[in-house]
């Protein structure tokens, strides 16, 4: 297992068999996650009961969530892609730190929209600059700082670097995102999910959630790969393989 | 080769702006992101208290609109001025004024007017009232024009050679095309490669506005030709 391991690991390196073995695997990932965010869209939306104190306006966690796990954890690919990318000089890692940018950007951005629309009706304002919140903001703009620097030289390669030093710095802001609800008085829940411990939700609510929450890994598993391909694409148009496979 | 009317003139330098604008949006959204920064920096500064970013957010606003305008409008000639396109505008044979104007205006609609379509989001999270954002994006849209323009007086005056300090270096790009264009339009990628025919300048400059507008920055020089070095 653990060699068979290794070798896919080794295999993932080389831009063309990521091609081919992402090819098999896109599809499973692409029609599972929708199919696992549809229920749980559905399921949320329509099926669970209204939250007694906050009314409908509680279901927009069913996007909050899932979009705010998938903001860090997308931060996480991009930062340990970034570090094997300048330890092993690995083609592969530089090009999935690349194309794990804009999608935590996205997902970052969706988190920040979403919490802004439900703290309108809910805190009575559609922003605050709560330690939560504005740690999350600050997510964003590591994200935007990465996607920039990565295209600011005219070297592929050396604008991959520079912003993979970059994400790597900015990891310092992951624990303080996690924490910042436990170090500051703030007005951002603390969390409800917990790994060890009942969490703090009913059931009937608790189900779709978690259902939407393996609905955006899956999902975000299949853009990564479908971008990381587009990408592969574009870096390697010159080599033959890609040529053939033009034609 | 007919002359272009001025009015076609005028839209090829826009339309040139807008592509520019198109192709390097990192250009378009770095002041935009800077303004969002900074505003982080207020609150953690101030501290998050409400009422007091309510009192300062249409002085802070502003302040933002400011520094994000000047970042953009900084260098709106400097690359122009580089890879020698500035010279051909300014050789053409209409009234640089109007060419001026368009250049300032394309610069206005990409970062004065993006900065006043944002101030809005800036206000919110500033915890401005929501009846004073009209009268903030009123005043912005004036303001920053004068913005735009003003800022477009201070980056003209700054612009020049990078290697100016460095006599030593005669390979400046833009003086070489200069000197090349006005000879014998070598540097222009007009498509002579041998040289071109030793035009007068107002001339040769007429087909100018089809081959450098439009084009990608530096392409005007591909062609590889000696003595045409433009990075």
């Amino acid at each position: 297992m653990w060699q068979y391991l290794k070798q896919l690991y080794h295999r993932l390196g080389s831009p063309r068999w990521f091609y081919q073995i992402s090819g098999l695997w896109l599809p499973w990932f692409l029609a599972a996650g929708l199919l696992l965010v549809i229920v749980g869209t559905v399921w949320g939306l329509a099926f669970v009961p209204m939250d007694f104190k906050q009314g409908n306006s509680f279901r927009i966690i069913y996007i909050h969530v899932p979009s705010s796990f998938i903001a860090l954890a997308g931060y996480y690919v991009m930062a340990i892609a970034g570090a094997i990318a300048l330890v092993w000089r690995m083609k592969m890692a530089e090009i999935m730190m690349r194309v794990a940018a804009p999608i935590g950007a996205a997902m970052t951005f969706i988190a920040l929209v979403t919490g802004a629309i439900w703290g309108k009706p809910t805190w009575g304002t559609w922003w605050v600059w709560d330690a939560r919140v504005t740690s999350m903001l600050v997510l964003f703009f590591l994200y935007l700082g990465v996607l920039a620097l990565a295209d600011a030289y005219e070297r592929e390669d050396t604008g991959s670097r520079a912003a993979a030093i970059l994400a790597l710095v900015g990891t310092v802001n992951i624990p303080i995102i996690y924490k910042s609800v436990d170090w500051w008085y703030s007005l951002h829940q603390p969390a409800t999910l917990k790994l060890t411990e009942k969490s703090s939700m009913a059931p009937e609510m608790l189900w779709p959630l978690l259902v939407m929450i393996a609905g955006f890994y899956t999902l975000y598993a299949a853009l990564l790969l479908l971008h990381g391909r587009a990408e592969v694409l574009r870096q390697e148009q010159r080599s033959r393989w890609v040529e053939e496979l033009v034609e | 080769m007919k002359h272009a009317t001025l009015r076609s003139a005028c839209w090829q330098t826009f339309r040139r702006d807008i592509l520019l604008l198109l192709r390097k949006r990192m250009d378009f959204f770095q002041p935009l992101v800077f303004g969002f920064l900074v505003t982080l920096m207020f609150p953690l500064g101030l501290g998050p208290a409400p009422d007091l970013l309510a009192t300062l957010a249409p002085g802070l606003v502003w302040i933002i609109a400011l520094l994000s305008c000047l970042l953009a409008t900084d260098g709106m000639f400097q690359q122009d001025y580089d890879d020698g396109s500035l010279t051909f505008l300014l050789l053409s044979p209409h009234p640089a004024y109007f060419l001026v104007m368009t250049r300032l205006w394309a610069q206005w609609l990409k970062s004065g007017l993006a900065v006043t379509l944002v101030a809005p989001v800036l206000g919110v999270m500033l915890q401005l009232p929501y009846q004073a954002i009209p009268v903030m994006v009123a005043s912005l849209l004036a303001g920053t024009v004068s913005l735009v323009f003003i800022g477009a007086i201070g980056a003209a005056l700054t612009v020049g050679p990078a290697q100016q300090r460095d006599p030593a270096n005669a390979h400046h790009p833009a003086a070489l095309c200069a000197g090349a264009d006005l000879r014998g339009c070598r540097c222009a990628g007009l498509g002579r490669g041998d040289g071109g025919a030793s035009l007068p300048c107002p001339v040769a400059v007429d087909d100018v506005p089809c081959h450098y507008l439009g084009t990608p920055r530096r392409a005007g020089c591909a062609t590889g030709e000696p003595g045409c070095r433009l990075d």
